[in-house]
């Protein structure tokens, strides 16, 4: 996909001699490799992802037990038949677990792919048409910056009630901002491109220069910007969900967390409900934060020489002399 | 240390980077000296070695580098210990001017008091002494005293460089190594930036080396030209020397492919590219560029030898017997 | 002067910041579907207590009279009164607000520190083991729920070790003699210690990430290599080189992050039943109660347009060129 048709990235600096080359390869087409192979960060990070989007979507069938039944007594603790336990309800937690992953990663998902649009095309047209449009489409996003997002996200679940896609739609409203700004420079720059302007010198129509050029160009800078806003928007669902104001019909992490709580699970000793939720949103946040950062980083390197460190420049013998004479 | 000896050899200096891809020998052997008030240009194309090369021999190198040779400093080898014995030396002895157009100036800091910065760290003078001695610096540049509380943004380009230059010489240094000076300054600027250098290398009897790849600025500074070409040195001599009798043929081709002063046009440089530094280079490192190259070339590297009397190069033409043999 | 124009300017547009979040907020909370009162939950709540009430706030006037009545209660800084407990809404927050802030400045203050600390070792010793392992702690720490995170201290901390996990002061203190002022403090401490440290812990890993890569993008610059030819120690270059120009980006995003600060807040107070401006936040919404939600959300967005404007004159302060 769009990731093959990378903007050159940045001058291949270095060192004086360095032979320019093994940057300069790197750059447009092996960001998807390098993130796969080269950056074990990423690629631990792309595993996980998958991982538990496999477990999400697989979850009718492999999931041992209902996640409405009851199926022993409340916070029973683990055993071979419940690896582990089970919740206040007395329903298996790995169930739950599993369950619980849809909920989060559609909400994550799905949010964040709004606010893709949401903040792309924002984003985009600002960055594009400048202007007046720029000025005004800037001016709203920093007031949504100033806005507490968490606090108004809290107040606009109360008040517009507590649907799924509620929840989803106050998400992407909040978080599209950040995405608005970064695409809105990225375009800018795509813009200021001589063959970008020479296209536009040819007669090429607004619509088909965002479409032909600059649109290729942003993506996969917005695609690493939405694994990052992945991770906010689960975060920001289990804050919803703890605060009591997550769809009650539906089994999310944020809500087994919130179970936790006020299920009384940490007066009845019962680590197993309270740990693995967190160590689920963790890992999945973890692993988002790695891909997307990976990404951005490949995209947009920043690398300088760093003129300090603990280690030195080291001494040795002067080669012998060959061939001189 | 009034024995006239040089203030500053260098000896078969040799600097290694650890890169990914490999080994790079960026600087392959180069000597040279250096006495107090001479003034050395070192020329040669971006990526031939001299900035390393100096920056080798203050051992202001990245920890992928290593080193081999030896620097000796009024006849004492400042490298031998590494790190150790080469940092007592910085800015107290060997203090370094970087190119114009970098920031060498932390912009959140007053001018002043950076320039006060090393004074106090050698401790040359402190307090109200170090500020009434920057106030003397920036007279000896030419910049108004009053100035000495602002910050870096609020000077020109020919400004920041005077004061870069103030900083250099805050700890009375012997030998100052000035890294492409008046590269992005205009020309009217770089022009009473080469003077100021000049001046002060005559007045206070500092040794300088001058780091450009422009000849024009060393024609007008130096008394001494060096040409490195591939981490080498190729021709070492007094500048006029080396422009009416150059003794090898990139010294040559480098003074024909530099235009004249006011030439708006780039006149075209050498056809070719140096070799890589990453793999062994056999035979002349010149010799594919090269207009006069003939059969020992390609297969046995030219010595540096002196040609003339302070005049030394490395290339078979200059090898009597073996031009015979051609 | 430079100082004062740019103070000027932004105070400017801190007030007009301030205009637009005042009607956001009105805007946010007319939008409720029904009228506020419909949704009312309180005991006694008749069909013509309601109406009443809606007479009362002035629910049947058109938009603009009840944004010009807002506006002009806001001016003389009335929130409004509570549906529950008919005290005004400044009377209901009061409180919780100055339990929450000890919280907030101790836990900044903790994070704060954590973060940088981190970040700068982090950055020296890039690529060593050290690095790694700070670098992996401040990520994970990063990815942990806030509330989760309080939850496990709770649960491994608190109650192991005897800390109070609940409230702001021993209930039995002050029933068989009047406490001294030592005991006091010594028992809102402890009830204040985990929950501070708590939203720290949460907190420190993003600013440590941050430290981290703006003092590796510092120690890139050019001046720092001057320093190096000066002849400065290592110590000596991060400390009077690198800090304070890593610490700019480090400003700006405490106080970005402010709103984030308070989510933490508010979700620890839930998980420490610390009666805070969350958990205030928390039961007007179980209640409700529009007009402390509303007054709540407003203080709140106050709070961060002030940090903002705070962040804009330090970066001012610490960042000589700039100048508009």
């Amino acid at each position: 996909m769009t990731i093959e048709a990378l903007p050159p990235a940045g001058p291949g600096g270095g060192l004086p001699g360095t032979d320019p080359a093994p940057v300069a390869a790197s750059a447009p087409r092996g960001v998807l490799r390098q993130l796969v192979l080269g950056d074990r960060q990423a690629a631990f990070g792309a595993l996980v992802l998958l991982l538990f989007v496999t477990l999400a979507l697989a979850a009718p069938l492999i999931s041992p037990y209902s996640p409405r039944g009851k199926v022993g007594p409340v916070y029973a603790p683990p055993s071979s038949e419940h690896f582990l336990g089970l919740d206040d309800g007395g329903i298996d937690m790995l169930t739950l677990l599993i369950w619980g992953a849809r909920v989060s990663l559609l909400v994550g998902f799905a949010a964040s792919l709004m606010a893709m649009l949401i903040g792309g095309t924002v984003g985009i047209l600002s960055g594009y048409l400048g202007g007046r449009t720029d000025t005004v489409l800037m001016r709203i996003t920093d007031y949504f910056l100033v806005i507490p997002d968490v606090p108004l996200m809290i107040v606009a679940a109360a008040i517009w009630g507590q649907s799924l896609l509620n929840i989803v739609i106050i998400i992407a409203v909040i978080y599209w901002t950040s995405t608005a700004r970064l695409i809105r420079a990225q375009v800018k720059s795509v813009r200021e491109q001589v063959y970008v302007k020479r296209a536009r010198a040819l007669g090429a129509g607004n619509v088909r220069l965002i479409v032909k050029h600059v649109l290729p160009q942003v993506t996969p800078l917005l695609v690493a910007n939405t694994v990052l806003t992945v991770a906010t928007a689960i975060f920001a669902e289990t804050y919803i969900a703890f605060l009591g104001l997550g769809d009650p019909s539906q089994i999310s992490w944020g809500k087994l967390i919130q179970n936790s709580l006020t299920g009384g699970a940490i007066f009845s000793d019962a680590w197993w409900a309270i740990v693995p939720p967190g160590v689920c949103v963790t890992l999945v946040i973890l692993a988002c934060t790695m891909v997307g950062q990976s990404m951005e980083d490949a995209l947009n390197p920043r690398l300088k020489v760093g003129h300090l460190s603990v280690h030195r420049f080291r001494l040795r013998r002067p080669p012998v002399k060959a061939g001189a004479e | 240390m009034s024995t006239r000896g040089p203030v500053l050899r260098v000896e078969d200096l040799h600097v290694w980077f650890d890169l990914p891809g490999g080994e790079l020998h960026a600087v392959q052997g180069v000597s040279f000296e250096l006495h107090a008030g001479e003034r050395l240009g070192l020329v040669g194309e971006s990526g031939c070695g001299k900035t390393t090369s100096i920056l080798a021999c203050i051992g202001l190198l990245p920890p992928n580098a290593s080193v081999a040779g030896r620097v000796y400093l009024n006849d004492r080898d400042i490298l031998e210990g590494g790190e150790s014995t080469v940092a007592p030396h910085r800015w107290k002895d060997v203090a370094m001017v970087f190119q114009g157009a970098m920031n060498a100036f932390n912009p959140v800091k007053r001018i002043g008091d950076q320039i006060a910065e090393p004074m106090e760290l050698h401790r040359t003078a402190k307090g109200r002494a170090a500020r009434t001695r920057v106030v003397e610096l920036f007279e000896m540049v030419g910049i108004a005293p009053e100035r000495v509380d602002r910050y870096p943004h609020e000077f020109s380009g020919g400004m920041r460089q005077r004061a870069a230059i103030a900083m250099a010489l805050a700890c009375n240094p012997q030998v100052l190594l000035a890294d492409e000076p008046t590269t992005a300054l205009d020309v009217m600027v770089q022009a009473q930036i080469l003077e100021l250098l000049v001046q002060l290398s005559e007045e206070l009897g500092l040794a300088l080396v001058l780091v450009t790849h422009d000849l024009p600025v060393v024609a007008q500074t130096c008394g001494r030209a060096a040409v490195m070409y591939a981490g080498r040195m190729v021709e070492d001599g007094a500048t006029t020397d080396l422009y009416h009798d150059p003794k090898h043929p990139y010294t040559r081709l480098l003074f024909s492919a530099t235009p004249d002063l006011y030439a708006q046009e780039h006149i075209v440089s050498i056809p070719g590219v140096p070799p890589r530094l990453d793999r062994d280079i056999v035979g002349c490192p010149f010799q594919p560029r090269c207009d006069r190259a003939f059969a020992p070339c390609p297969t046995i590297a030219p010595p540096f030898v002196t040609v003339a009397p302070r005049h030394a190069a490395a290339c078979h033409l200059n090898d009597v017997a073996l031009e015979r043999t051609q | 002067m430079r100082g004062a124009d740019y103070v000027i300017r932004r105070t400017g547009a801190a007030l007009l910041t301030v205009f637009v979040a005042v009607t956001l907020n009105f805007v946010l909370f007319r939008a409720v579907p029904g009228s506020a009162v419909t949704a009312l939950r309180c005991f006694h709540c008749t069909k013509q207590f309601k109406a009443a009430l809606e007479q009362e706030l002035g629910l049947n006037q058109s938009m603009w009279q009840q944004y010009t009545i807002y506006l002009g209660s806001l001016a003389e800084g009335d929130l409004g009164t509570s549906f529950t407990d008919h005290r005004s809404v400044w009377q209901n927050l009061k409180e919780p607000i100055m339990n929450t802030l000890p919280m907030l400045v101790i836990a900044t203050v903790i994070s704060v520190v954590m973060g940088v600390a981190a970040g700068v070792v982090s950055a020296w010793r890039r690529g060593t083991r050290i690095d790694r392992l700070n670098t992996w702690a401040a990520l994970s720490f990063y990815a942990m729920p806030t509330q989760w995170i309080g939850l496990m201290v709770v649960f491994y901390i608190a109650l192991r070790f005897g800390f109070p996990v609940a409230g702001i002061r021993d209930p039995t203190l002050g029933i068989l003699e009047e406490p001294s002022t030592w005991t006091v403090i010594a028992d809102r401490l402890r009830h204040l210690a985990l929950p501070a440290l708590t939203l720290g812990i949460g907190l420190y890993g993003e600013y440590a990430l941050i430290v981290r890569s703006s003092m590796l993008e510092t120690l890139g610059e050019d001046y720092v290599l001057t320093a190096r030819a000066k002849g400065l120690k290592n110590f000596n270059i991060v400390w009077r080189h690198g800090l304070r120009n890593a610490m700019l980006p480090l400003v700006t995003l405490i106080a970005l992050s402010f709103g984030y600060i308070l989510a933490g807040a508010i979700v620890i107070e839930e998980v420490f039943s610390y009666p805070g401006i969350g958990l205030a936040v928390i039961n007007a919404i179980d209640q409700r109660d529009y007009p402390v939600l509303q007054g709540a959300f407003l203080l709140l967005t106050f709070a961060v347009i002030f940090f903002n404007f705070v962040a804009d004159l330090l970066y001012f302060k610490l960042d000589p060129r700039v100048t508009a």
